[in-house]
């Protein structure tokens, strides 16, 4: 777009309805170096970036119609880190912006309102603010790629395109399904959050993987479908246990589509098992989501599922709405649908590589998902420097799917390693 | 570096309990955690505006309260029927937004509000229908004795130190009590209320009584909870 504005995103149309006075979709990524985080240094590194990627440094401003995005100067001051982090951002603390970078010790943090960007594009971010602070600290010269950018050159058309307008195409699918098997417990207080990370090594899960015949993203989705069936099994009720399983998993549309756009696009496809047919084991699982995964994963079915939004974007009478009668319908279909097709979500932002200048000062990268209405248990996971980070939000007591989860690795011989940001 | 016992996983330093399946760190070994946590103990929050939802209610019920008056005075010439509309809103301000916009206050506070705003808004209808001598000895009087008793009320089940059975008994008595002074007010002597209050009083003695009982409560908790 030109001048200093931008209309949302097809995908991100939706989250501004969807957001709530206290909960709103957000994701958070971080890095750890190897020493203290120096944070004036990184304030300045954060405005380089900021430049470099004009769709971050953005506010939303509500028209007649639809929402959009207008050019910020400036830039947010960095936070301090606490310990129930992604919730809401409220506008007047972070001075319009829709994302909040917070330190803590050796740990940058960045925390995105979806409207702005996905995982991908989040990464970017966080990457080439990075590579940006280690070139002001130590001079570093770090080589730059798709995903670490480089603060002195120009933003691109291609980084800044709505790619889901200009790739959609004239068929839509249904997007009807079965209804799944929600997860339900006890609530948590209302701005509470309970996050616990796995670490385990990324060697020892990709030859698991392979023994199974398996990428390590379907292994990790089926362990996870697999914790949620033997929660479903102690469930009371008959209806409830004879529901799908399934998960939710984003996809990265960019490699199928050759785009470099810096802002949303992606989708996500739901696989699952039916467990009323009986149980069943971790390879019958594998089975199921890696011939899913083959159907669905094809430019034409997955341009597909995406242009049906984008035909409800440029319908002439939804665009002739009011955005005050808009946001209540949209926030209705987003309760409506978004919860009951699946049980849970897991992203997968897969392995991580960096380049040798830049890896002797990242030690660890996190990938965490924010709470969600949709999903009460989720996971975010990220590989990096054979690490491979295992983040479960959750937004009840119990903790029963998160160790179903880890105990069935633990038995499989992979050794695994729990933070949480619980106090005891 | 320690493991839960029960799940086999490692447990980072900073975990004092399993985050699992809760089970407490048994390490003989362990060091007293110097290192750092993976998250500090400072908490986000954000402020709830209440002020904000009281004052826009407010704005929303001031619109017909405006609306009937300028009607009324340009058709009538005075206020007439618009008195109604504006001291029925006026007392739905008291019940609704009262409560929204100070939500600190004591719950004894806001039944007091509530009772007295209907008190006046009885006494506006009296006044508004030719005062024909029935607010002083009969509606107020009921309010009143409403009131007390809603707020003794209040304060036995607000009352977290006496068992809960021994709460319902005493308040089955305040029904009572309550139905015995409206029979009063009404008729000057006891008259239907003695048919309320036997078999009220007798089940609101029993559980008092009961409730003293450790045996037959634990009975009651286990087959009647809901």
């Amino acid at each position: 777009m030109n001048n200093n504005w931008y209309k949302l995103d097809n995908a991100a149309k939706i989250y501004p309805a969807a957001q709530t006075s206290r909960w709103a979709p957000i994701f958070r990524l971080s890095a750890t170096l190897n020493e203290d985080v120096d944070v004036g240094l990184m304030q300045e590194a954060l405005g380089h970036v900021l430049r470099r990627m004009p769709t971050m440094a953005c506010r939303l401003k509500a028209g007649l119609f639809w929402y959009r995005l207008e050019l910020l100067d400036g830039v947010p001051t960095i936070e301090v880190d606490v310990r129930n982090p992604m919730l809401r951002i409220d506008s007047r603390q972070s001075g319009g912006f829709l994302f909040r970078v917070r330190c803590y010790h050796q740990r940058i943090a960045v925390e995105f309102f979806h409207a702005v960007s996905d995982g991908t594009g989040g990464l970017t971010f966080l990457l080439t603010l990075v590579r940006e602070y280690l070139r002001l600290r130590y001079g570093a010269d770090i080589p730059t790629n798709d995903r670490i950018l480089d603060c002195c050159d120009k933003p691109t058309r291609e980084e800044t395109e709505d790619a889901f307008l200009r790739l959609a195409g004239r068929e839509a699918i249904s997007r009807k399904e079965p209804l799944a098997y929600t997860l339900r417990g006890t609530a948590i207080p209302r701005e509470d959050v309970i996050l616990t990370s796995g670490i385990s090594p990324t060697d020892r899960l990709l030859a698991l993987a392979k023994q199974h015949n398996a990428t390590l993203g379907e292994l990790l989705t089926a362990l996870l479908i697999q914790a949620i069936a033997e929660v479903q099994r102690g469930d009371s009720s008959k209806t409830r246990r004879r529901q799908q399983v399934k998960v939710s998993v984003p996809v990265n549309l960019r490699p199928y589509f050759n785009c470099k756009t810096l802002r949303n696009f992606s989708s996500y496809i739901n696989v699952g098992i039916e467990t009323r047919l009986g149980e069943y084991t971790l390879d019958e699982i594998l089975t199921q989501i890696h011939h899913t995964m083959k159907l669905s994963l094809t430019e034409k079915q997955l341009r597909a599922r995406f242009s049906g939004n984008v035909a409800m974007e440029k319908n002439m009478v939804i665009r002739m709405l009011p955005l005050a009668l808009k946001n209540p319908i949209m926030r209705s279909i987003y309760n409506y649908e978004g919860k009951r097709y699946i049980s849970s979500t897991l992203t997968n932002i897969g392995q991580v590589k960096l380049p040798e200048e830049m890896q002797r000062y990242v030690e660890r990268l996190d990938f965490l998902l924010g709470p969600s209405t949709s999903a009460i248990t989720q996971m975010a996971t990220i590989s990096y420097n054979n690490q491979t980070l295992l983040n479960f939000t959750r937004t009840m007591v119990e903790s029963d799917v998160e160790r179903c989860f880890f105990c069935s690795l633990v038995k499989m011989g992979i050794p695994v390693k729990i933070e949480s940001n619980r106090r005891n | 570096m320690s493991y839960c016992v029960h799940c086999g996983v490692e447990l980072a330093d900073s975990e004092s309990i399993c985050p699992l399946c809760g089970t407490k760190v048994i390490d003989p070994s362990r060091l007293t955690a110097d290192s750092i946590p993976a998250f500090p103990s400072e908490e986000d929050h954000k402020p709830v505006n209440h002020r904000f939802a009281a004052k826009l209610i407010s704005i929303f019920l001031i619109i017909p309260v405006l609306v009937t008056v300028i009607i009324d005075i340009f058709t009538v010439g005075g206020l007439t029927w618009s008195l109604y509309v504006m001291s029925g809103v006026l007392y739905i301000w008291s019940f609704v937004v009262v409560p929204i916009a100070w939500p600190n206050l004591s719950p004894h506070v806001h039944i007091g509000v509530a009772g007295l705003s209907t008190a006046l808004f009885l006494l506006a209808i009296h006044i508004a229908t030719g005062a024909s001598g029935w607010y002083l000895p009969l509606a107020l009087p009921i309010v009143l004795a409403t009131v007390a008793a809603i707020e003794l009320a209040a304060a036995v089940i607000r009352n977290k130190k006496m068992n809960v059975i021994r709460r319902g008994g005493l308040l089955f008595i305040l029904l009572a009590l309550l139905t015995t002074a409206i029979d009063l007010i009404l008729n000057h002597h006891i008259t239907w209320s003695v048919y309320v209050a036997i078999p009220v009083v007798s089940l609101g003695m029993a559980l008092f009584g009961v409730s003293y009982n450790r045996r037959i409560c634990d009975w009651m908790r286990r087959n009647l909870f809901i």
